[in-house]
């Protein structure tokens, strides 16, 4: 029985820590003679594909912080890159993977000039101050109560996304609003585990630290 | 990572999503740093509570892509 409770305690991943781990979309878009269909720019399989993943790739684009009409163009655009290189699609990623790199290479492009004369705090210092030498808090989180049903709140939280950088906001969104497995968000991003990790890292601390400072922890 | 994680180390695995990769004694150990620390339970609270409201924004009713699906497909067939 104690056993039983060890192995449980272990085999829990991050992820059960809060989350729940959505199965990947697939339905025949695993299928590999749709790889020949979209080589073929088969005009069914292509609008398959458009009708399956539009409103997730609208929808990350706004996670990532484009306003509606910004999102709507940037995956406009994102399915004529598609189109244009169907022919070149070799199947080795998912369709879904292929499209969300487009996108958040179209993003990067948008973002770069826009960010150009942004400057952030760096995150990795106010977290290093959080802790004394021996690696225990020094200024502990407050309270983890917030009422994020709340419009204020609600407002704050878009406040603070604003201020992420975006290829942390777009690592955030492909793991929180997409769910997308680290592998997957690996390749759509091009960075190592590693690199991932220290995105993650440093984009929901500098969220606990924005919606601290603005008095959102009850 | 020493036996007895520190919260610094916690906190690290936890918002980096490392704990999968890490070997089985090092998840025991910080779940046990856990279940002993409120601090760190605040902590992963927070960030709990930050997914889920994010989540909340931009999950709800999603906005009408019919119009612009609608153009993409006249592409498409414009271009096939």
């Amino acid at each position: 029985m104690v056993a039983e409770r060890v192995f449980l305690l272990v085999a829990l991943d991050t992820s059960a820590l809060w989350r729940s781990q959505s199965v990947a979309v697939s339905i025949a878009f695993d299928d590999p003679r749709l790889v020949a269909r979209i080589r073929q720019r088969e005009p069914e399989a292509l609008e398959a594909i458009v009708r399956e993943y539009l409103p997730q790739i609208v929808r990350a684009a706004r996670g990532a912080g484009l306003k509606t009409q910004e999102a709507e163009d940037v995956a406009q655009s994102t399915f004529i890159t598609f189109l244009e290189k169907a022919d070149t699609f070799e199947g080795r990623s998912l369709v879904r993977t292929w499209l969300f790199g487009i996108l958040f290479r179209k993003i990067m492009e948008m973002r770069r000039v826009l960010d150009r004369e942004r400057h952030t705090d760096d995150i990795d210092e106010v977290m290093e101050s959080r802790f004394d030498a021996n690696g225990s808090w020094f200024t502990p989180p407050r309270s983890a109560e917030a009422d994020f049903y709340s419009r204020e709140v609600r407002e704050r939280m878009g406040e603070c996304l604003e201020e992420a950088p975006p290829k942390q906001r777009i690592a955030f969104v492909l793991r929180e609003i997409e769910d997308l497995a680290t592998e997957e968000i690996c390749k759509i991003l091009e960075v190592t585990v590693t690199n991932l990790g220290v995105m993650l890292y440093r984009v929901r601390n500098r969220l606990r630290e924005c919606l601290e400072t603005k008095g959102v922890w009850g | 990572m020493n036996i007895m994680p520190s919260c610094k180390d916690v906190t690290a695995a936890v918002a980096s999503d490392d704990l999968p990769r890490r070997p089985w004694h090092e998840r025991l150990a910080i779940r046990l740093h856990l279940l002993m620390c409120r601090h760190c339970r605040r902590y992963v609270k927070q960030l709990a509570g930050i997914a889920s409201a994010v989540r909340g924004l931009y999950r709800g009713k999603p906005p009408s892509t019919d119009s612009l699906e609608k153009s993409i497909l006249e592409s498409i067939k414009k271009r096939s």
